[in-house]
């Protein structure tokens, strides 16, 4: 039998080149934009480029919008992450086998199915002062009209872009832990754990909960990275002040003023470098590399 | 008994209740858009429209507000993305599959793929521009393409394990020839994988808003924008009508091959 695994430097020159062509076409995109995004921020590149500059990084400093977007983004993020992880959590053990496998499981996948565009867009017509949930406080008597309804959306502390992200985020974390927890044999580690004494608090939290969160972690950080840089969410249902930094950085490059591109480009930079080391850290403990 | 009715008679009610609420709530969406690209004069703060109508429908359907001409661009978009992103995945994660730094590249995979398009896409609109690929179907293919390819490498890498490899050999040594090794062997293991692919790639370019707003320049007048668009306009019947078009076709497909929805989730 041939040896599975192959090294470079043993490769054919067509395999070397096939393996370099598949490579380039996922891997040269991002990191030509991302080098050109740098090279921008420092000076090197673009319209008013005048050599190489620390100018716009040490102004980054200064700049109250680029750190507030930041903070707000990753707060933003990390709140969700984690209502949506405890939501899907509780949910899924609670109702995992009262959801069966007809149509409960089946529902589950419906919010599978909905953009981000539509999910601002239900956002807004349930969670807005003329909306659903407006129209419900007012037939109990909660409010008179709708500016009298608190501000799901809009706001500033980012409710409607926390609502809407972890409202499409259950659904699927539900089936993620669903499919964990038979994937995982948790019901038979519990019943092991259960005959050795341990009461039910201790099996859900010495067993169930690390085995579920240990294998989820890469999902739960691509989640983190997916709503940090959303884009369409923010820009439906978010305030202008704090901006998400999706928001904020193209909200930097559109503008007439040239000299706000290199702190577009910057923000791209630190956006990218927060993110390319969030999935370096969650998937460096993938299965080894040697197979066979 | 089945496994299933032991189970249904074990449950308890408010974990039934509970699970009826999650059901209703999951479907919810779905319902109240349909009922509000039907409704007319729908104001606060009644809870159900005064009265139902098709005008909303009529107007998208005429084609005078381009609505159709959406569907199909954004259904021909997301078609050539996905066939070309799984077909050139396919080829990729073999590739990958097979070479002993398989970790590191299914890594780099990740990157295009945890990125948000809009940043990437304004990194690279100096490329785009330069290859005149700006505000063009073209241009919001070939970036739709960066993530999907990425993504379909990442799904279909776990396909090549050494048992694949194993099969791939024996039909070799049986006196099967590349083609009839991939006609008869490979391709016939790898179908079910390589329609999760196409139609994971396809969701991405379908649901895409960013790379269309920004790569397309807002002349590539796919079904996100639109929604976008109406919602700006405060036409929210033709919005939820918008937006039914847009998540129909993929909610029909997930729940016609449960398989697929399996596997996709």
């Amino acid at each position: 039998m041939r040896i599975f695994a192959r090294s470079f430097s043993t490769e054919p020159a067509h395999r070397r080149l096939r393996l370099v062509l598949c490579a380039a076409l996922a891997v040269v995109p991002p990191f030509l934009g991302l080098g050109y995004a740098l090279a921008y921020s420092l000076g090197l590149v673009g319209a008013l480029a005048t050599g190489f500059t620390g100018e716009h990084w040490a102004k980054l400093l200064r700049t109250s919008d680029v750190t507030r977007a930041l903070g707000f983004s990753l707060a933003v993020a990390a709140v969700t992450v984690a209502l949506a992880t405890v939501l899907a959590l509780g949910l899924s053990l609670a109702l995992r086998r009262a959801l069966g496998r007809g149509l409960g499981a089946t529902a589950l996948f419906v919010p599978l199915a909905l953009p981000g565009v539509v999910a601002a867009l239900i956002g807004f017509q349930f969670l807005g002062g003329a909306g659903v949930l407006g129209r419900l406080a007012w037939h109990l008597g909660w409010i008179a009209a709708p500016q009298e309804f608190p501000a799901l959306i809009f706001d500033r502390h980012g409710l409607g872009i926390v609502i809407a992200h972890t409202a499409l985020a259950v659904p699927l974390l539900m089936l993620l832990f669903t499919r964990l927890h038979a994937n995982e044999r948790i019901d038979e580690f519990a019943a092991l754990a259960r005959t050795l004494g341990a009461n039910r608090l201790a099996v859900l939290r010495r067993v169930t909960l690390p085995l579920l969160l240990r294998r989820a972690a890469p999902s739960l950080s691509l989640l983190f990275a997916g709503v940090f840089g959303a884009y369409e969410i923010p820009l439906l249902l978010g305030a202008q002040r704090p901006e998400m930094i999706s928001i904020l950085a193209r909200r930097k490059f559109a503008l007439f003023d040239l000299h706000q591109r290199p702190e577009a480009f910057l923000i791209a930079a630190i956006y990218a470098a927060i993110v390319l080391t969030l999935v370096w850290i969650a998937f460096r403990k993938q299965p080894p590399a040697h197979v066979g | 008994m089945s496994a299933d009715s032991a189970n249904a008679i074990a449950v308890s009610w408010p974990r039934r209740a509970g699970a009826t609420a999650l059901i209703v709530l999951c479907w919810l969406p779905v319902a109240y858009l349909a009922l509000l690209s039907l409704a007319r004069d729908w104001a606060f703060p009644a809870l159900l429209p005064p009265g139902l109508t098709l005008a909303t429908w009529r107007r998208a359907l005429a084609g005078n507000d381009g609505l159709v001409t959406s569907f199909a661009t954004s259904a021909l978009i997301a078609l050539l993305v996905a066939t070309l992103a799984t077909a050139a995945g396919g080829v990729a994660s073999r590739v990958f599959a097979y070479h002993r730094h398989r970790g590191w590249w299914v890594l780099a995979m990740h990157a295009p793929f945890a990125l948000s398009p809009v940043i990437l896409g304004t990194c690279l609109l100096y490329f785009f521009i330069r290859l005149g690929l700006v505000g063009s179907s073209a241009g919001v293919i070939a970036a739709q393409f960066i993530f999907a390819y990425a993504y379909a490498v990442i799904v279909l890498i776990g396909f090549w394990n050494p048992h694949v490899a194993a099969l791939e050999d024996l039909a070799r040594t049986l006196g099967a020839g590349r083609r009839q090794v991939f006609q008869r062997v490979v391709f016939p293991l790898a179908r079910p994988l390589l329609a999760v692919a196409f139609f994971q790639t396809f969701l991405l370019s379908w649901f895409d808003y960013g790379l269309a707003a920004v790569i397309g320049a807002g002349k590539v007048p796919v079904l996100t924008l639109r929604v976008t668009e109406y919602m700006g306009s405060g036409n929210v019947q033709l919005a939820a009508a918008c937006a039914l078009l847009l998540i129909v076709p993929p909610l029909a497909l997930l729940l016609l091959n449960r398989r697929l929805a399996i596997l996709a989730a």
